[in-house]
């Protein structure tokens, strides 16, 4: 789900990673979908060569998924089409926050394996080594070797996808003769998923650790090659096989892990600040006694206990259990062993909804906050008069903001009896969309201005940021008021770019968890 | 709440300071009986005119002379504040017309709605936990207030105090901290965050708060690189 603003912001990254060319081909494909080569050339009425140059680029950083379809039924041939990956897209400017949750929780040398693979999009672990090798002579191989495995162990990264999964275009799939366009949009939609669905990898492929590889890097190389040119491919031994497959594996950043590790500490911290500290601690410890994936989580009463007395000593079993009941668990017994179980995504509903009444408070007022409060704890329709009472709002106050909320796309309005206004009445709610037509859009919309105004900035300073050191030596000695200008410079976008982080918070809450 | 502003006296009680009722011109007696026709609920002076079939400067010089004589008041109403609407003397507006208990002069009583709000919230405060009664009680013998409230009214307000994020419902368990208030009766406390003006990711910059953010677009007339709101956020 994404909205007009969020393609624009999306448009905008990958034109300052890439440039202006990539970003074309790749607002053809937000913009339109999924299409073919030949497609994106038409549309973009760039050269082949230069298109396949911007896919190939898109792909490599994950940007981009090919997905092979047969042309018709019963014919052979078949076409590939380009989809693109909207939250890979936004997932590049997270990367700062990606690198600091792998330094925190690992070390800084994953932080530097996994720079690596932010900076190049996808890489056997053959080229990351080298390019670690690069940068330091006497890297131990072996550490590395184990970085990059607590990596994978972790989970922060993975095998990449197959490049092109296959899609047979099977008669359920194909769009009926009728409503052909809009269901064309569907049909497109659904094949997208299955693309995905076929193209990733079983968690046991794609988190399987590597142990073969051969970690004398000197000798390594030697060793391949001779061992191909002297045996043939079908003669190598086993051991030397399984490192050639090793070292043509691709692995590439699993965004997912990092978006499931900042939902679990947004909510931690949300309990942490609307009950106590300790209900964050506790919190913490049923999500880190839970190894599932999914939001769901559950934990016997023994391992979390266990978990708090190794860092909480002063906490009692009943205190746990008092507080787990606070933060909102379930209790089951499994025989005689009881289970805490809860869904991080009913705390995350609680937070979400109270940045938007932050929202609506700040950008309508305290009347309109209670007014959207009413209606968002209630879940039903009320009437005008209702509301203004209920709330103690003003009648004539609370029509005007009832007008400029429902212009926002924030309330729903369905008129009710005669049309007559002074006998009809209206009843109002939340609109259905108002998350993603208002809050969503907004948050999407105010994140490409801060972009464009960053690049607004750089473009001012540009020549003076392009200067080699001696010259910016040179020129600052010879106009010191450019050093100033310049300071200036680095603190509005040191400002700019914070600001951006923090809305991702916002981001994170309407789009990712 | 206020007292209604021109009490009903009764007929010629305050009519040149005589007792007699005035004697009503035929056009001033239709106007007068058309009007209390309508009762509580008051009549516009639209309508006043085309039910009469009066022309409008008798009908205007019927009113000016029933209102002297304490016959007929002009009311406010809540939706239509603009428009003349009048009423016999002897009614007190509808709910409909005047908004209801808390509003006067056709406009909700803001400040007497504060200042019971801030009333209860300190005997909140001060009692850690209150039952409906026992908020109802204090307000009465506080006499600040010169109206009794009706326990639906104290719930109302309470209702919008829980809005307000001032206050939560809480139930007490018999623990100390609920004084004499019986187990499982359901009580109110101040809510241990109150709401502070803190704003988020999207509210601390310009476009969070701004009226034009639905019109800026990169290269449209308003634009973030042209944009006022930006020029002195950053200048520092
Ligand atoms: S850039 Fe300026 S004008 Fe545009 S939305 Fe933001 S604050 Fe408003």
């Amino acid at each position: 789900m994404t909205t007009p603003s969020g393609l624009i912001l999306a448009e905008q990254i990958i034109k300052s990673h890439f440039g202006s060319i990539v970003a074309k081909v790749c607002n053809c494909l937000l913009h339109h979908g999924s299409y073919t080569f030949r497609d994106v050339i038409r549309l973009t009425e760039l050269e082949p060569k230069i298109v396949k140059k911007c896919l190939i680029v898109l792909i490599q950083h994950n940007c981009v998924q090919a997905y092979s379809l047969s042309r018709a039924e019963g014919v052979s041939k078949t076409v590939t089409i380009y989809m693109v990956i909207f939250d890979n897209i936004i997932h590049r400017m997270r990367f700062p926050k990606f690198l600091k949750i792998v330094e925190e929780r690992l070390n800084s040398q994953c932080e530097v394996l996994l720079e690596a693979i932010f900076q190049h999009g996808r890489l056997t672990f053959e080229q990351l080594s080298q390019h670690s090798l690069s940068k330091d002579k006497a890297i131990d191989l072996h550490a590395l070797k184990e970085s990059f495995n607590r990596l994978v162990k972790g989970r922060y990264i993975e095998r990449c996808p197959k490049p092109e999964p296959f899609l047979s275009s099977s008669a359920e799939d194909a769009p009926p003769p009728r409503k052909r366009n809009q269901k064309f949009v569907l049909d497109t939609m659904t094949m997208e998923k299955k693309a995905l669905a076929n193209a990733t990898l079983s968690d046991a492929e794609r988190f399987c650790e590597i142990t073969n590889f051969e970690c004398d890097n000197d000798t390594l190389e030697d060793k391949f090659i001779e061992g191909k040119r002297k045996y043939g491919s079908h003669e190598i031994d086993k051991k030397t096989e399984a490192t050639i497959v090793e070292k043509e594996v691709l692995w590439r950043a699993n965004f997912q892990n990092f978006i499931n590790f900042l939902r679990a500490k947004a909510c931690i911290s949300y309990k942490s600040s609307r009950l106590t500290n300790d209900a964050g601690v506790i919190l913490e410890a049923l999500i880190e006694c839970c190894s599932n994936q999914s939001t769901e989580m559950e934990a016997s009463f023994d391992e979390i206990f266990g978990h708090i007395a190794n860092h909480q000593a002063h906490m009692t079993k009943d205190y746990v259990g008092q507080v787990l009941d606070e933060i909102g668990c379930q209790q089951s017994m499994k025989g005689i062993v009881a289970f805490y179980t809860i869904d991080l995504k009913s705390i995350i509903e609680d937070s979400r909804k109270e940045e938007m009444e932050t929202i609506i408070l700040q950008r309508y007022g305290k009347s309109a906050c209670k007014i959207f409060r009413l209606l968002s704890t209630k879940n039903q329709p009320f009437e005008t008069d209702k509301i203004s009472d209920m709330t103690f709002v003003d009648k004539k106050e609370a029509i005007a903001l009832f007008y400029k909320l429902w212009n926002d796309k924030i309330l729903h309005m369905e008129p009710v009896g005669s049309t007559d206004q002074k006998k009809g009445y209206y009843l109002w709610k939340i609109s259905e969309s108002a998350s993603s037509d208002f809050f969503l859009e907004n948050i999407y919309h105010t994140a490409a201005n801060l972009n464009q105004r960053i690049d607004y900035h750089y473009e001012e300073n540009k020549e003076f940021i392009l200067l080699s050191a001696e010259d910016k030596k040179e020129m600052i000695k010879n106009q010191p008021e450019r050093c100033k200008v310049y300071q200036h410079y680095v603190k509005t976008v040191k400002i700019l770019e914070t600001s951006l982080l923090n809305l991702d918070k916002l981001l994170l809450y309407f789009h990712d968890f | 709440m206020p007292p209604p502003k021109q009490p009903f006296m009764g007929f010629g009680s305050t009519f040149n300071g005589g007792s007699k009722k005035p004697t009503l011109k035929p056009a001033e007696k239709l106007v007068y009986d058309v009007i209390k026709g309508k009762g509580d609920m008051g009549m516009w002076l639209a309508d006043i005119k085309t039910e009469t079939k009066i022309p409008q400067p008798i009908v205007t010089k019927a009113i000016k002379n029933l209102t002297q004589y304490n016959l007929i008041k002009d009311v406010v109403h809540v939706r239509l504040k603009g428009r003349k609407m009048y009423m016999a003397s002897e009614f007190e507006p509808a709910a409909e017309v005047s908004g209801g208990a808390w509003y006067s002069d056709g406009a909700l009583d803001s400040e007497f709605v504060e200042t019971l709000m801030k009333t209860i919230f300190n005997y909140i405060g001060r009692s850690n936990y209150a039952t409906v009664d026992m908020i109802k009680e204090y307000v009465k013998n506080t006499g600040i207030f010169k109206m009794d409230f009706t326990t639906k009214q104290i719930i109302d307000i309470l209702y919008s105090m829980i809005l307000e994020k001032q206050i939560e419902k809480s139930r007490s368990n018999g623990d100390v901290e609920f004084g004499s208030i019986q187990i499982g009766k359901e009580c109110y406390r101040l809510l241990n965050k109150q709401e502070t003006l803190v704003g988020n990711g999207f509210t601390s910059v310009p476009c969070g708060v701004c009226p034009s953010l639905k019109d800026c677009s990169p290269n449209g007339k308003i634009s973030p690189a042209t944009c006022v709101y930006f020029d002195k956020w950053l200048s520092f």
